[in-house]
């Protein structure tokens, strides 16, 4: 491939007509939050179903916790074993899938309509009645294992482990999602229920649906997937006490290619500033190549295939954050080059033409994002994670006009300041410092 | 220029793929990789539209571009608003006959390359492993070559090199341009003509034909690898494909590789990893979109304590099991609803309706033969699995790999 995938930003690309698409709210039950648009033109149905049970969730000791129980969700509940519960959805061409991320469990279940019934009646059940069987602990626990043994081969994995480590010290947020060798081991079932039981709650679920149903059907579905569900209130995560440790911190791995990862403290969502950094970043290093690091690192030097940067907003934390892979002996000179890219940056803000260009690849590629059932969900479901109201949707594609070269300027000089940042590289760098 | 459209018209946009009839197989012997890189290199401009002018126009204009290769072809991408189909259209017909080649950017680019290979292949043990595989698989076909490229061969690319492929396979003529979403035939018709009318037809270097000779023995690669840090076990059997096996073969081996290996109700993981502890996963799939041969693989990673020996016999003991008698009637109607689902799931994407009339188009298949896909999945019995699992999964015909960590 020519370049990689922009790397998925929180807020998802928005199309030129907004008002061409929407989502209306409607409402099932106290607690939860429903957003929802209708198609009939395919006979099928997506949803995506977010609980807040993230891996900020899983206790000291027992790293891992969130994605373990993930894992579990389709591995036997109700009268159904783990084998009948994976035959009645294979059977059905039902797709469920459950991961967790670091502040959210993310259930996504696409169906046929035909099939759509017995699609939801199936979760409610894995929901409500999870076995947390002694084998299946057993087979997952493995899997995590090595998984976690394998990833220790890869530095795009290694330097994604230790960099939130070395950001976020000893905040929840600083283990991976996928735990660690001891706490996995550490943990139980009676961890694994509890969890599930505090977690998989109806409380503060945000559920995004799109494709063939009607509102009236899908209240009725959803009321008997999550009504069964305790209405437990999930605290929200502990702030962080520290935001990064400016520097480079180097583990040395023997590979061809080391990996590195760069952040600065970002903004919340709920900054009124975070729109303003986000076309901010476009320019900077989101925009792949029409932005400045892609320029200057690979088009211009040759030095990478790959370099981005984005605006990931954590619950509790906000980062700007970038990744970019070299070989060993132009590291140093990579690195520099994105530092004195961010400097200048910051120095002079984007041009007028920067700030145009920007504004028209964001909410011209925004109608991009809800082409499919699938699309419309995964971006709903974004937009309700990140604490949006349902008219953001037909909103969004104003707010990021409003932005002026003045706010981007200010922001850029607030925020993108390479003195502050933390550089975490998984490989050995040789050759001169820059 | 073949053009296919497929109406979407549910969100006002669309996708445009543009293929190309070439692709790795097609690189000049001693220049592997050559293919890839072009694709890369049609991102570095033409007169009109200079230097890295193209993705950003399409970027400003809120469109996303990107391309692939493989060993068959090339495909080139935008997804956008459709009132800018023309303006895409127009870049695509313009890089098709224009494009501008120095030698400044052919060196950058070289080293672009190399990166992405490092990315992809060499800093990974299980990568290396499956370029090792497919160049033991084919005898003479240049499918055993690297689509990315061998690196001291990427090395040599030089821009007469890039010149003379540029000038031998992208042209109006060897391509084919797939449009799905809003959009209608004589929309298409009419903004195709305009922009890719006056592009003229090239002399045509005409493709080499390849016969691979018979396999007298199995092949085995046991890699011990430093990078390595967990066992695998893989097997990668040449098999026929849609476009060169006879009717009903492909799609056999298609049901036989969900049947056996396609997710966490196939064979190879409930009885690898559920029923006996031997493996964390374990898993078969069929490449079928070839030109020439496709490609069946089946895969273990054993649980600790468990050799990569024992694992071997018991993948074996389930393809053994599966050239025996014809699979269990329930099974085999649960693989076939879960293929036949796939087709419809794919209908919500513009990308994925592109992609796969694109790559059979290439290979030589026709629209009709996409289309009837599901059915002709429906009507694959029992015993025809039963015969492909014989006929196909020969370990003459495969190259048997280990990878083991090094001590």
């Amino acid at each position: 491939m020519k370049k990689l995938a922009l790397a998925a930003a929180l807020i998802a690309l928005l199309p030129a007509s907004a008002q061409a698409f929407g989502a209306k709210q409607i409402n099932v039950a106290k607690g939860e939050d429903v957003w929802f648009a209708e198609d009939h033109t395919l006979p099928m149905v997506a949803m995506v179903a977010a609980f807040p049970a993230g891996s900020v969730y899983d206790p000291a000791g027992k790293e891992g916790l969130a994605s373990f129980a993930a894992s579990l969700l389709d591995e036997g509940a109700g009268r159904l074993d783990s084998k009948a519960f994976h035959d009645a959805l294979a059977d059905k061409a039902i797709q469920l899938s459950v991961d967790a991320d670091r502040d959210w469990t993310v259930v996504s279940l696409v169906t046929l309509t035909a099939n759509a019934k017995d699609a939801f009646k199936l979760l409610a059940t894995a929901l409500a009645h999870p076995h947390f069987d002694g084998d299946a602990i057993n087979r997952v626990r493995a899997q995590m294992l090595q998984n976690l043994k394998q990833q220790d081969e890869d530095p795009s994995e290694i330097v994604a482990r230790n960099f939130h480590q070395v950001y976020f010290g000893p905040h929840p947020y600083g283990h991976s999602t996928d735990g660690t060798p001891p706490g996995l081991v550490s943990i139980t079932r009676n961890d694994l229920v509890s969890f599930a039981a505090n977690h998989w709650v109806r409380n503060g679920v945000k559920i995004a649906v799109a494709g063939d149903v009607n509102a009236a059907t899908l209240t009725a579905l959803l009321k008997s997937t999550f009504g069964p569900l305790r209405a437990t209130a999930v605290p929200p995560p502990p702030n962080p006490t520290r935001l990064g440790a400016p520097g480079l911190h180097e583990f040395k791995m023997d590979v061809p290619q080391p990996n590195a990862v760069f952040a600065v403290p970002g903004l919340l969502r709920n900054n009124p500033d975070y729109l303003t950094a986000y076309v901010a970043n476009y320019i900077l290093g989101g925009g792949g190549f029409s932005s400045r690091l892609m320029k200057e690192v690979r088009e211009n030097r040759g030095l990478t295939y790959d370099i981005s940067t984005d605006v990931p907003a954590l619950r509790k934390a906000g980062l700007i954050e970038g990744s970019v892979a070299t070989r060993a002996d132009a590291m140093n000179q990579t690195l520099a080059a994105v530092k004195d890219t961010m400097t200048k940056f910051a120095a002079d803000g984007p041009t007028a033409q920067e700030l145009t260009d920007a504004k028209t690849y964001l909410t011209g590629s925004y109608p991009l994002a809800f082409s499919s059932n699938a699309g419309i969900a995964g971006q709903l479901s974004a937009f309700q994670r990140a604490g949006m109201p349902v008219d953001y949707v037909a909103k969004r594609n104003s707010l990021i006009n409003a932005v002026t070269l003045d706010d981007v300027k200010r922001v850029a000089k607030k925020y993108f300041d390479p003195k502050r940042m933390t550089i975490v590289v998984a490989g050995t760098i040789t050759g001169k410092k820059h | 220029m073949q053009v296919v459209v497929i109406p979407d018209h549910r969100a006002p946009v669309v996708t445009q793929m543009l293929w190309f009839k070439v692709g790795g197989m097609d690189d000049p012997p001693g220049v592997s990789g050559l293919a890839h890189f072009f694709e890369h290199m049609m991102f570095r401009g033409t007169k009109q539209t200079p230097g890295d002018e193209f993705s950003r126009s399409v970027a400003r204009n809120g469109g996303q571009d990107n391309a692939f290769t493989t060993h068959d072809y090339t495909a080139f991408y935008e997804q956008i608003a459709k009132d800018r189909l023309p303006m895409v259209m127009a870049l695509e017909a313009d890089r098709m006959a224009n494009l501008d080649l120095s030698d400044k950017n052919v060196s950058t680019e070289r080293d672009v390359v190399l990166e992405e290979r490092r990315m992809r292949v060499d800093n990974d043990p299980q990568s290396l492993l499956v370029e090792q595989i497919g160049a033991a698989l084919h005898l003479s076909h240049p499918y055993g070559r690297p689509v990315i490229g061998w690196p001291e061969e990427v090395r040599r690319i030089d821009r007469i090199e890039a010149q003379d492929f540029y000038k031998h396979h992208y042209a109006p003529n060897n391509a084919i341009m797939i449009v799905a979403g809003d959009v209608t035939v004589e929309e298409v018709r009419n903004d195709a003509q305009t922009a890719f009318g006056k592009v003229q037809a090239r002399e045509l270097v005409a493709r080499n034909a390849y016969a691979e000779p018979p396999r007298m023995s199995e092949t085995r690669l046991d890699v011990v690898s430093k990078d390595a840090k967990v066992p695998l076990f893989m097997r990668v059997y040449r098999v026929p494909s849609y476009a060169e096996g006879a009717p009903g073969q492909a799609e056999a081996l298609e049901t036989l590789a969900q049947l056996m290996g396609g997710d966490a109700t196939a064979t190879l993981y409930r009885k690898l990893v559920v029923e006996r502890h031997m493996a964390t996963s374990a898993g078969a799939s069929f490449d079928g979109y070839a030109r020439d041969a496709g490609e069946f693989t089946v895969y273990a990673y054993p649980r600790q304590g468990v050799s990569l020996a024992a694992l071997e016999r018991a993948v074996d003991g389930v393809i053994a099991d599966y050239a025996r008698a014809a699979p269990n009637a329930k099974e085999l109607a649960r693989a076939k609803t879960q293929l036949v689902a796939s087709a419809t799931y794919r209908r919500d994407s513009q990308y994925a309706m592109a992609s796969a009339y694109g790559q059979a188009l290439t290979i030589g298949l026709t629209a009709f033969d996409v289309k009837a896909w599901p059915d002709r999945i429906q009507a694959i019995g029992g015993d025809v699995v039963a015969k492909a699992a014989k006929n196909f999964l020969i370990k003459r015909e495969a190259v048997s790999a280990t990878l083991t960590p090094a001590p």
